[in-house]
C-alpha cells in the first residue's frame, strides 16, 4: 500500500474505497459484523518524519471515516475512531493562522510567522524555523543553525522534507510519543465512551456494544 | 438483534480540528476546513496508551490493548499480561 500522496487511483483503491467494500461484504452477515480499518501509513510517514505524507494519509483516513458514516445505520451500528498511540511531532511557536495547505499555500507545513506582525519568527540565532517539529527524528543540524542556509516555505513543505528534531535518530526511526490519544464515537452505544479511560477499556466497551 | 460494530484505528500523530477554534478571525486566511461541531457530534474520550513496562508503547501492545483488553509489555502482541518480549527494533 503506497502513501496516499503517491497512490495511482487506476492501480490501487483508496482507504475509503476499501472501507466501503469491506462494509458491503460484511454487512451481508445476519449476525452483524466487526470491522477494523487502520490508516497505517500515517504511522509509517511519521517514523520517517515526513509530515506532508502523514497529513495526506490523515485526510485519506478522514475520507474513510466519512465513507463509513455514510454507509451504516447508526441506530444499530457503533463507530469508534481512535489512535493506538501518538508520535513526537509538535506545533512550534505562536504561529499565525495558516489556512489549508494548497499548491500556493504551505499551510501547516510552512515556517512560523508572528501572529501579530506577520514577520518570520526567529530562533535564538536569528534563523527561521518550521511550524512542525519532532522530539526525535533524522534531521538535526550539526552545529549552529546559523551555519546552514535558512529554511524557506518551499523547503519545509516538500513531500520528503524531514522537520528538525531535538534528538537525532537513524533514518526511519523516530519513535512513538507517550501522550494520551483522542477517541471519538458515534452510533449505538457511543455514549459509553466518555472522559479519560485506560485503552484496554475500549475493548470492553466495544464488546458491550454487541451485547456480550 | 442485528448489531454491527466498527472500530477505525490509526496511528494518528495529532487530531487538530476537534479542539480547534470554530470561528477563525475575520482577517485571517481562509479556514473553510474548520467547522463548528454539529449538534450530534461524536462523543469524545482520551485513552492513555502507556504499557506495563514503558512510558511509550510500541505498535504490538497498543493495538493488542484495543483487540484483547489486556495491558501488556512492549515487544508483546496479543499475549497474557505476564508475557515478556525480547528486545528488538520497534515500529
Amino acid at each position: 500500500m503506497t502513501y496516499d500522496l503517491d497512490r495511482d487511483p487506476s492501480k490501487e483503491p483508496s482507504l475509503a474505497e476499501m472501507t466501503t467494500k469491506a462494509i458491503d461484504i460484511l454487512s451481508k452477515n445476519p449476525n452483524g459484523y466487526y470491522l477494523m480499518v487502520e490508516g497505517g501509513r500515517i504511522d509509517h510517514a511519521l517514523h520517517e518524519t515526513t509530515p506532508r505524507r502523514a497529513l495526506q494519509d490523515t485526510v485519506a483516513f478522514d475520507d474513510a471515516i466519512a465513507a463509513a458514516l455514510g454507509k451504516v445505520d447508526l441506530s444499530n451500528t457503533l463507530i469508534v475512531v481512535t489512535a493506538d498511540h501518538d508520535h513526537t511531532m509538535v506545533i512550534n511557536g505562536y504561529a499565525k493562522r495558516v489556512g489549508a495547505t494548497t499548491a500556493q499555500n504551505p499551510g501547516i507545513l510552512g515556517l512560523v510567522h508572528d501572529a501579530v506582525s506577520g514577520a518570520l519568527s526567529l530562533d535564538v540565532e536569528g534563523m527561521p524555523y518550521s511550524i512542525l517539529g519532532f522530539g526525535n527524528g533524522e534531521n538535526r543540524v550539526a552545529g549552529a543553525r546559523a551555519s546552514v542556509a535558512a529554511l524557506t516555505d518551499e523547503i519545509t513543505s516538500a513531500e520528503m522534507y524531514h522537520p528538525e528534531a531535538g534528538v537525532l535518530m537513524t533514518p526511519g526511526n523516530e519513535t512513538h510519543g507517550g501522550g494520551d490519544v483522542m477517541l471519538m464515537a458515534t452510533g449505538a452505544g457511543a455514549d459509553r465512551f466518555h472522559g479519560t479511560m485506560v485503552n484496554t477499556r475500549v475493548f470492553a466497551l466495544v464488546k458491550q456494544a454487541y451485547g456480550f | 438483534m442485528n448489531r454491527s460494530v466498527s472500530i477505525v484505528c490509526a496511528a494518528l500523530a495529532f487530531v487538530a480540528a476537534c479542539g480547534d477554534n470554530p470561528k477563525p478571525p475575520a482577517e485571517g486566511p481562509p479556514d473553510a476546513h474548520v467547522q463548528p461541531p454539529a449538534p450530534d457530534a461524536p462523543v469524545q474520550a482520551a485513552p492513555p496508551t502507556r504499557v506495563k513496562n514503558a512510558l511509550v508503547t510500541d505498535s504490538a501492545p497498543s493495538m493488542s490493548a484495543y483487540m484483547t483488553g489486556v495491558k501488556m509489555d512492549n515487544d508483546v502482541i496479543a499475549m497474557s499480561a505476564e508475557t515478556k518480549g525480547s528486545s528488538r527494533s520497534r515500529t
